[in-house]
């Protein structure tokens, strides 16, 4: 599902984020992905959703080598990829329930059928009675958790986490770790981004480990 | 089976687009009242221009029809050498007739002249007793005022037969106003177009405006996977309703105008004994609305191009 290939990512500036980065994360597979800050943690989920360019290598994505995706067709990816990013960006100006509900407006669904998704989106992660607030009136941890709902809104294929449990208490990371395995369960590809060493300790589940911008240890596949 | 999926894809994906269209044009909506005062201001500057152009190119169609009609009933009197024969003039005479150029020929012979002559001047004894008809033969012609071109060959091929002495023709001062006409065409025809210019730059600033308002959604709505034309439609949307805005505005306005104008000019018509329907027609309005709606989603390509360059390179 997921699939890189010699991946090295050059920055302008001449900084080499990440370097010859391979590896496979099937289908329906959930993986953590740690690293010290700056190691290329960000910078690699932003290469699945085509965020940024690769500077040489390859990403597959569900068969779809990423070199040569047409711009329609980088939409069509990024609708398919519930991410959520380090900083959650919501719309100050929308109410919670509208910044869920956007990735569904994009697929153009039906308007009481994205109703219902939305409200079941905020429930599981306990936001339901916030719906109508704006996000600015929301502490960090909410607003992540927003971030949550929104990626996870439009049952994405593939779920990409750039360090959701960053404000969060320890309980409630736990919780939304479960709630990604939940994903999981049901066939979700999960790549979740995290420094929260303890948390991970927890689970089962492979584990990337990025040092400097090289795959250090836990190559899964091979 | 195959085609029927294939079938309900397509409705499918239409229904996507229309509700895509839908939200395009509430969100669009939003944005013109967001900034009601700015909006309306905006169309206010556009309907003014739109008046302004339009009221000219109006009245210029008008001016040019009531010369034109002016021109038409235009007479030219053609003097014949004395010894002209009667066969030479008849068909002559008969030639013009037959001209679709010409409304009316008529012939008044030297003798025909001095009678009427006579009859209406104080001196009909002296008169009487002329013995040479001093009097020449004369072509009277008044034409179709369509082509003045035209007219002008014919008048001037006429003047040219051997038979003709004088040609007496009193346009000269309907020539001043065909030159001064035309200057105010290309005039009006240039000041339009500088002005359409103006507008498509006024709409684009607008939402150029509302692009940099929204940048931090164009650019989330961007990562979460909405194609350029989803994020593009909703400023088309309100390029188009600031221009339809606009163009309403401006056919109130205009409609306005050319109700008070209506009465006196009916008036001056009357004077030169003309008919004109009515300055201001439907179709105008028409034309009004869609060119206004038309360039405002213009403007809104064009600063969306603008934008999308800005922030891609
Ligand atoms: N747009 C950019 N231009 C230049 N360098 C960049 C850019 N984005 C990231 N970098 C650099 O690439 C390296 C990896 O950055 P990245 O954001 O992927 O780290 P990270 O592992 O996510 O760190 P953190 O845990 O702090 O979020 C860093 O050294 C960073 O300075
Ligand atoms: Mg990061």
């Amino acid at each position: 599902m997921i699939n890189f290939e010699h991946v090295s990512k050059r920055f302008d500036g001449g900084h080499t984020a990440l370097s010859d980065i391979s590896f496979d994360l099937n289908k329906g597979e959930m993986a953590f992905l740690t690293g010290h800050s700056g190691a290329g943690k960000s910078t690699l989920l932003k290469l699945i959703m085509k965020i940024e360019e690769i500077s040489s290598g390859q990403v597959i994505i569900n068969g779809k080598n990423l070199n040569k995706l047409s711009k329609n067709s980088i939409a069509k990816l990024r609708l398919a990829i519930g991410m959520i990013f380090q900083n959650p960006m919501l719309l100050p100006h929308r109410t919670v329930f509208e910044n869920v509900a956007l990735p569904l407006q994009i697929a153009g669904m039906r308007q009481h059928e994205m109703a219902s998704r939305v409200r079941a989106a905020l429930d599981k992660v306990g936001l339901l009675y916030k719906e109508k607030c704006s996000p600015i009136s929301l502490s960090a941890g909410e607003q992540q958790r927003v971030g949550i709902a929104r990626a996870v809104v439009n049952r994405p294929a593939i779920l990409l986490a750039d360090e959701p449990t960053g404000n969060l208490d320890p309980e409630l990371s736990y919780e939304i770790m479960r709630l990604f395995e939940d994903f999981h369960r049901v066939g979700t590809t999960v790549l979740i981004a995290t420094h929260d060493i303890g948390l991970i300790a927890q689970m089962n589940h492979p584990i990337l480990t990025l040092q400097k911008g090289t795959l250090f240890q836990g190559a899964i596949h091979g | 089976m195959a085609k029927n999926t294939k079938a309900a894809k397509t409705t499918e994906k239409e229904s996507m687009l229309f509700k895509s269209h839908r939200l395009a044009f509430r969100n669009g909506w939003s944005q013109v009242v967001q900034t009601p005062i700015a909006s309306f201001v905006t169309c206010l500057i556009i309907a003014m221009t739109l008046l302004f152009t339009t009221s000219l190119l109006v009245s210029l169609k008008t001016f040019r029809h009531v010369a034109d009609s002016l021109h038409a009933g235009n007479q030219v009197t053609f003097y014949l050498k004395n010894d002209t024969s009667e066969v030479t003039i008849r068909t002559a005479l008969d030639q013009l007739q037959h001209n679709d150029l010409v409304r009316q020929a008529t012939y008044t012979s030297p003798e025909q002249a001095l009678r009427e002559l006579t009859a209406q001047s104080e001196f009909k004894e002296v008169l009487a007793e002329v013995q040479n008809n001093p009097l020449p033969p004369v072509l009277s012609v008044s034409f179709n005022g369509q082509d003045q071109q035209q007219i002008k060959d014919l008048i001037s091929s006429i003047s040219q037969q051997p038979f003709v002495q004088a040609v007496h023709l009193d346009s000269e001062w309907f020539e001043r106003l065909f030159a001064i006409l035309q200057f105010g065409n290309r005039l009006t025809y240039l000041l339009t177009g500088l002005f359409l210019v103006g507008i498509v730059f006024i709409i684009s600033r607008t939402i150029q405006e509302a692009t940099s308002r929204n940048h931090q959604e164009m650019v989330l709505l961007e990562l979460i996977g909405a194609t350029t034309a989803y994020i593009r439609r909703p400023f088309l949307y309100v390029g188009v309703m600031l221009g339809c805005g606009s163009g309403i505005l401006a056919s109130l306005l205009l409609l306005g105008l050319f109700w008070a104008l209506q009465q006196p000019f009916n008036t001056l018509l009357t004077s030169y004994s003309l008919s004109y329907p009515t300055i201001l027609q439907p179709s105008t309005i028409l034309f009004v609305l869609l060119c206004s709606t038309l360039i405002g989603w213009l403007g809104s390509w064009i600063s969306f191009y603008k934008y999308a360059n800005l922030h891609h390179n």
